[in-house]
């Protein structure tokens, strides 16, 4: 591969890269500030680009009115779904494990609505921007991409710029950091985590607008980033500015994988560094508070402690034998096969919910489940934010 | 362990035993429904292994002269455009029936996989099963496709599948009918025309790495092999890639003065708008997959010049064909595809099966469909008709061209 081919190819993994931080960031925010991992960002990034697409077409408006239209929009649709759907399991005290499922949910309901609103078809933005190439140093780049660049990388300084300098951003570090301690400075936990659904919506936003042009606005286009932002956020230690380096130095890698190696090893590579990262430089620390493997520890104790007694252990046996007979009497070929699948998926997350018991640590004492004969349940130990 | 293993061992060979005699409730089932089920008379369903039914077969004889109905499916793949097109086409097929006076009722009955192979799969069964379909037009992709072959096979229920990937009539089944040329076909006229007509002998190749687009990669490998010649790049990207600079790389460096990709059409559109932004002047071939107006719609000006083969096109003159996309387009406001004139001419096969048999039942359509192994026997808006008996469906291709963001025939 010459410098020149490799330069091109540095320009396009950048341009995608800048995607990557900018959605990473989002996770990250999200991580940080409410230890929840939020599966409904890539639609964040879908509903961007078609809020960009539509104003595009239909007002005419200049293109980065459109990003920072869509941008703000975004923000205040994270907020919305923050205050109506996830505030509300927040405050009956659920487990983290009930947001994650909300926020899967989300990501299911958000696809539907803009099936509805905007078709099942990828939908291409109207020639924004020349497409005679800018050629500097012997690198071809489109406008396109420098627009991509420029208007990331400004994102991106904005972000730093708030967190470092406003007393807001601050705030949301502190709160972020040790929720109790800046309680007590009059930091509000519950705006903190409006502000972060807000931004990392925002943040989502803006990448939907930027690669729409690239990609083509379609319903299906947050999944096809959101693994590798989250990638790109673990890589940069879901830190801020290493979530950006993070994201910039995936897009690189992975582009120029693919030009230099057999295509097939592309995504291999990429991963593969993210796991070599992970595993000898850096551990990923969660805030003091709830873990996420709770709920499980705590139901496998329970289930262990119900079959304890042999009576209920024989009565379960029969209870599903009865069932199954029933089953077989009156269930047709359809329905017996749904019931099958379910029950296949319902080993597979047996399986992972044993994995996840045994390998789950409280974290309030930091003592560990195996060492620990005379555990305290988990809503005993750890106070709600 | 041993006595688990026998038992597995023993019920597995019960079901393959059994399998495919279903239909004909054999008398082990009488028996054990006897013993168990002394009151009942049909036996219930048996969950082990699988699942084990006696299933209507759709075998509704004594129905003809009545009411009946017979229904066709087809997944709902994940662009909206191909499920619309099946939709529209069966429609635009039913409607034309709906004309003629025959004594039974059609009933169009669809289930959308969204292209998830599991749901292809379960819709199948509940197709089958539950509503005692006579045929099924689908998967329209090849993975999707090739999952719901054992199960057509299983239940003895025609299967006509517009998905190309070489393996899908290769699995033994006599009910897999492909309503599209195959990879091997299309493969061959493209290189035809890529090396005779246009005259490129450097040809790279960039392919999804799914059924379908390995099928057709290799078919064209191959068909460039039978001429003697060397790809001058073969590269794979995953089906859900979005960015292909780094393989568009590799086919610059490799001195080729055509690609042919193979995928979605929405991928096909975005290396096409990739490789003219990296400054590559490339004549693009492409195949049915991508003979919709969406890659038009979606390329723009970097798909122009790009030829592809497809089994139909509106530029075709043939009144006849100029008078089916009109009645189409003012129908549906759009111009029909290949796809619309395929399922159209199957919906008119399976029509015909059930006239001329004069019974409405799976086998029958199956074994009409499989008797159409001579041009002629069938002809259609796709032209004559033929299955060989692997299920293989022959029918002239056209190769277009793209001008002005039309198609434009080349040759046929």
């Amino acid at each position: 591969m010459d410098l020149a081919t490799a330069s091109q190819l540095v320009v396009s993994g950048l341009t995608i890269g800048c995607v990557y931080s900018l959605v990473g960031l989002g996770f990250a925010l999200t991580l940080t500030a409410t230890e929840l991992v939020n599966f409904a960002q890539g639609e964040m990034v879908m509903l961007g680009a078609f809020i960009g697409l539509s104003l595009i077409t239909m007002t005419g408006m200049p293109y980065v009115m459109a990003f920072l239209l869509a941008t703000l929009a975004t923000g205040l649709i994270g907020v919305a779904l923050e205050r109506g759907v996830l505030r509300p399991i927040l405050d009956r005290r659920a487990p983290l494990l009930n947001l994650l499922i909300a926020t899967l949910g989300l990501s299911i309901a958000l696809q539907a609505l803009a099936i509805i609103i905007w078709g099942r078809e990828p939908i291409a933005y109207p020639q924004i921007f020349s497409t005679e190439p800018i050629i500097l140093f012997g690198i071809r780049a489109q406008a396109l991409n420098l627009w991509i660049l420029g208007l990331g990388f400004a994102a991106m300084a904005a972000l730093q710029y708030f967190f470092r300098f406003t007393l807001t951003g601050i705030a949301w570090r502190a709160a972020s950091l040790d929720p109790a301690t800046a309680a007590l400075y009059g930091v509000s936990r519950r705006r903190n985590v409006a502000l972060t659904f807000a931004i990392s919506g925002a943040l989502g936003g803006a990448a939907g607008v930027l690669m729409a042009p690239l990609f083509f606005a379609s319903f299906g286009l947050g999944h096809t980033v959101i693994v590798k932002a989250f990638a790109a956020a673990a890589l940069g230690g879901f830190g801020i500015v290493g979530t950006m380096l993070g994201g910039l130095a995936l897009g690189v890698i992975e582009t120029l994988a693919a030009g230099a190696l057999p295509s097939e090893y592309k995504n291999i590579i990429t991963f593969a560094i993210l796991i070599a990262v992970l595993m000898f430089f850096f551990r990923p620390k969660q805030a003091a508070g709830r873990s996420i493997t709770e709920t499980a520890k705590v139901a496998i104790g329970d289930a262990a402690g119900f079959f304890a007694s042999r009576t209920r252990r024989m009565a379960v046996i029969a209870a599903l034998a009865l069932v199954w007979l029933l089953l077989l009497a009156f269930a047709d070929t359809y329905a017996l096969r749904v019931l099958n699948m379910a029950l296949i998926s319902a080993i597979a997350v047996l399986g992972l919910q044993l994995v996840v018991g045994l390998t789950g640590q409280f974290h309030s004492d930091k003592r560990s489940f195996v060492k620990d004969r005379h555990r305290v349940p988990a809503g005993e130990q750890h106070e709600r934010p | 362990m041993n006595s688990l293993v026998n038992t597995l061992r023993m019920v597995g060979s019960l079901e393959h035993a059994l399998d495919g005699h279903l239909m004909d409730k054999p008398a082990i089932f009488s028996a054990l429904s006897a013993v168990y089920w002394p009151t009942r008379s049909t036996f219930p369903p048996l969950v082990s292994l699988g699942c084990f039914s006696c299933p209507d077969n759709g075998d509704t004889n004594s129905m003809i002269d009545g009411a009946t109905a017979w229904a066709i499916s087809w997944d709902k793949p994940l662009n909206r455009h191909r499920y619309w097109v099946a939709e529209q086409a069966t429609n635009y097929s039913f409607q034309g029936w709906a004309m003629t006076d025959h004594a039974w009722a059609d009933r169009l009955v669809s289930e959308d996989d969204a292209s998830n192979c599991d749901q292809s799969v379960n819709a199948t069964v509940k197709l089958i099963t539950k509503d005692n379909v006579v045929a099924i037009l689908g998967a329209m992709n090849s993975p999707c496709a090739l999952a719901m072959v054992p199960l057509t096979k299983r239940y003895r229920t025609p299967q006509f599948t517009a998905g190309v990937g070489t393996s899908i009539t290769q699995q033994g089944s006599e009910y897999v009918f492909r309503i599209a040329v195959g990879a091997t076909g299309q493969t061959k006229e493209l290189a035809t025309v890529a090396v005779e007509k246009l005259g490129h002998y450097k040809i790279s190749v960039l392919y999804s790495d799914d059924e379908y687009g390995a099928s057709m990669a290799n078919g064209f490998k191959n068909a460039m092999a039978a001429r003697g010649l060397q790809l001058a790049s073969f590269e794979s990207f995953p089906r859900a890639d979005q960015d292909f600079t780094g393989q568009l790389a590799k086919v610059k460096a490799s001195g080729a003065t055509a690609l042919y990709s193979v995928g979605a059409y929405t991928a096909s559109a975005l290396i096409a708008k990739q490789a003219k932004q990296l400054g590559m002047n490339l004549q693009l071939l492409g195949d049915t997959g991508n003979a919709s107006p969406k890659y038009i719609e979606l390329g723009g000006d970097a798909v122009e010049g790009a030829v592809l083969v497809e089994p139909f096109t509106p530029a075709d003159p043939d009144p006849r064909l100029q008078a089916f996309s009109k009645r189409y387009r003012d129908q549906y406001g759009r111009d029909p595809d290949g796809w619309v004139a395929e399922l159209y001419d199957t919906v008119e096969i399976i029509h015909q099966a059930v006239a001329k048999s004069g019974k409405i039942d799976r086998q029958s359509v199956r074994d009409f469909a499989a008797s159409m192994k001579t041009p002629g026997m069938f002809k259609g808006i796709l032209g004559d008709w033929s299955f060989d008996a692997s299920g293989e469906a022959f029918f002239p291709l056209y190769k277009v061209q793209i001008k002005n963001g039309q198609k434009t025939i080349l040759t046929r």
